[in-house]
């Protein structure tokens, strides 16, 4: 019994870190350096104490004479109970707010790129403003230039959420008639993962989404891409599916800009086909999962604002998936 | 002492035989009832009436069943004329093959039955609203009557109330019995109650009965050919439509559903002047995406077949199957899943204003504009 409960104890921080793509222990952005090293200094600094002070207790106890009178010394105690203690939690203290930038104002983004991100039941409404006004939403899913800090603006539109990428920066409350902002400085190209962080509701859990850090260039491609209209169905079935995702009324909750879908209820859905995933993070994104969405959502993602379509025919559905998967 | 240890032995003694004398008696009883149920001795026959003290027995039992069960309802606003027209026109499908026609004699098949069916005309004098409600509702136990077909749609049960007092209030000739001819042979006018639909629906020249009843005329046929088909598959509940779609076959349900789709509806009257719409027409045309309620036109406007039309709806029917979704009464369909999740989050006065917009608005005409 003792044995194995070690071995969990071992095991542990090993299953902590086996998801790289979000985890605090593998850095990928200026912020959550910062934290890895605090937690480090903080863990193994007072590891260092702590194994310091067992052994003087230890000494205390089982020691000769002359050593316990040493230990219980005017001299002793002075220094080492209430000296050291304060000289090393001011230390701490000090070195733990610089590194944090506790109060340090967020530097101003240097191209005028502006990204907001609302927490809804249970997905992320991302919206990107560039320098010159011009405004798109997408959803779940963030992309940032690498080597330069963006503010992120953080806003709720129903409960309180908390927006944390581990790889990049801290956790962040997203408090509903209120603008938090968190800044990101990703420091290596890839692909990571973030998670709601405090409990929101029965799907709180299902609640994911994607962090794309890109090289300068590949980040302004996407934004172009991304700002711009949805593609033209590319295929029959897909044209099928556009006047189906119409005709059934698809466009009152989502928007497919250059369409007459023009919904705020849902994600827009202009370029879900290049999203990495759909149902913020809940299922891969290819037309099989697309099919199992529309007609399983409430499965998948109990009580989520969408209701189940159990309206189609398996051909309807094809359509559909065909024409959502070339939304590139 | 020693007396009074006597007298408890006593006591004790006389318990012991008191109990042995009841388990003998109860043993008897047992005995002699499974004797007489299994010798078959009781005629069970309609041909003849219970004992005097066992018809008093059954009458008690069911009136003060009757009164418990009505305690807790809430008895609506009945004095919509229309409402007890309804209800005189399902009474006209539904009951009168038991019941007849009120204030005349009963067909000998009917009366031979036992119980034989009562005569309506004078049911509201031996019951209150509320206790005809429950009867109608939950039907009665070994007399043949019948619960309603949909147990759920208890809404659907005032009409027949409505019609019931209207009759002890006026007398029986408030009921019609002779059939309404129909103009031709046309789908929906057939001379059997069931096949009737104009009478309560109406047609490009008659008007709906109740504000309750949908308009059919220029309704989509794929639309009327589903409800008619949900209807007989019990996913859409009613106790009054599901009895008349399980008598049709796919092809009568086709020729009907086409029939009414290509009829020109009536105009609605309506008094209601724009401004008194205008909430309505907002949340019709945009929906309120605050609280996650779509446009209803990204539906309703006609583009799917599969969705209805709403124009011209009586404000009645569309709150009252609102309620419905609300209540989840209407959510077993796939459509109905989606309309339900819809319904559920508007509030009932956003329902209202929307269904006043929608009962005002004029229906759109030959393949016209709509809203």
């Amino acid at each position: 019994m003792m044995r194995r409960l070690i071995l969990l104890l071992l095991i542990l921080p090993a299953l902590g870190g086996c998801a790289g793509s979000q985890s605090a222990f593998m850095p990928r952005g200026a912020e959550a350096e910062r934290i890895d090293t605090l937690f480090w200094v903080m863990t193994i600094g007072g590891g260092i104490i702590f194994v310091g002070v067992i052994a003087i207790t230890a000494v205390a106890m089982l020691g000769g004479a002359r050593v316990r009178r040493a230990l219980s010394s005017e001299p002793f105690i002075n220094g080492a109970g209430i000296a050291f203690p304060s000289v090393v939690l001011t230390v701490l203290l000090v070195y733990g707010l610089l590194i944090l930038g506790a109060g340090a104002r967020t530097p101003p983004a240097g191209d005028g790129l502006r990204i907001a991100v609302s927490g809804e039941l249970w997905w992320w409404r991302v919206t990107y403003t560039d320098a010159e006004g011009n405004t798109f939403d997408t959803a779940n899913e963030l992309h940032l230039p690498v080597g330069e800090p963006v503010a992120v603006e953080l806003t709720s539109a129903d409960v309180i959420h908390s927006f944390w990428a581990p790889n990049l920066a801290g956790k962040l409350d997203m408090i509903p008639g209120r603008t938090n902002t968190l800044t990101l400085t990703a420091t290596q190209p890839g692909v990571t993962r973030g998670q709601c962080a405090e409990y929101c509701g029965g799907a709180h859990a299902f609640m994911s989404f994607h962090v794309v850090a890109q090289p300068r260039e590949e980040f302004d491609a996407w934004m172009r891409q991304e700002a711009g209209p949805a593609v033209p169905p590319a295929s029959e079935a897909a044209e099928r599916g556009a006047a189906l995702f119409l005709s059934a009324g698809c466009g009152a909750c989502h928007a497919v800009r250059g369409t007459e879908a023009t919904g705020t209820i849902g994600p827009d859905l202009t370029h879900i086909g290049a999203r990495r995933s759909i149902g913020a993070g809940m299922l891969p994104n290819d037309a099989a999962a697309m099919r199992q969405w529309i007609v399983d959502n409430q499965h998948i993602k109990p009580e989520n604002k969408m209701p189940a379509y159990e309206i189609f025919t398996e051909a309807e559905l094809d359509d559909l998936s065909a024409y959502l998967e070339g939304l590139k | 002492m020693a007396e009074r240890e006597r007298d408890s032995s006593d006591r004790s003694g006389y318990l012991r035989r008191l109990g042995e004398a009841v388990l003998v008696v109860l043993g008897v009883l047992l005995l002699g009832g499974t004797l007489f149920i299994w010798s078959g001795v009781y005629n069970i026959g309609a041909s003849r009436d219970h004992f005097g003290i066992v018809t008093w027995l059954i009458a008690q039992l069911r009136d003060q069943s009757v009164n418990a069960s009505a305690q807790g309802v809430d008895v609506p606003d009945l004095s919509d004329p229309g409402l007890a027209m309804l209800g005189a026109e399902h009474y006209r499908s539904g009951c009168a093959a038991c019941h007849g026609v009120p204030g005349e004699p009963l067909n000998p098949v009917f009366t031979s039955m036992l119980p034989a069916p009562p005569d309506l005309y004078h049911a509201a004098s031996d019951y209150e609203a509320a206790e005809l409600f429950t009867i109608i509702h939950h039907g009665l136990k070994y007399t043949g009557m019948p619960a309603w077909p949909a147990i759920e749609r208890a809404d659907e049960v005032w009409p027949v109330v409505a019609f019931l007092l209207k009759v002890h209030r006026e007398g029986p000739q408030v009921y019609d019995a002779t059939l309404a001819e129909g103009q031709v042979d046309e789908p929906g006018t057939g001379r059997i109650a069931f096949e009737n639909c104009v009478r309560c629906h109406g047609d490009d020249e008659t008007d709906l009965i109740d504000d309750l009843v949908p308009r059919l005329e220029g309704q989509s046929a794929a639309y009327l050919a589903r409800a008619l088909t949900e209807y007989r598959d019990g996913t859409r509940p009613s106790g009054m439509m599901q009895p008349i779609a399980h008598e049709m076959s796919d092809d009568e349900i086709a020729e009907l559903a086409e029939y009414y789709a290509g009829l020109t509806a009536l105009a609605p009257a309506s008094d209601l002047q724009g401004e008194d719409v205008e909430a309505g027409r907002q949340i019709f045309m945009n929906g309120v995406p605050e609280t996650g309620v779509p446009a209803c036109a990204s539906c309703h406007m006609g583009a799917n077949p599969q969705f209805p039309l709403l124009a011209g709806q009586p404000a009645a029917y569309l709150m009252g199957q609102l309620q419905l979704w609300r209540n989840g009464i209407r959510a077993e369909t796939g459509y109905g899943a989606i309309m339900a999740t819809v319904a559920q989050r508007l509030t009932p006065e956003q329902a209202q204003a929307v269904s006043l917009y929608l009962s005002w608005l004029p229906l759109p005409r030959d393949g016209g504009d709509g809203p």
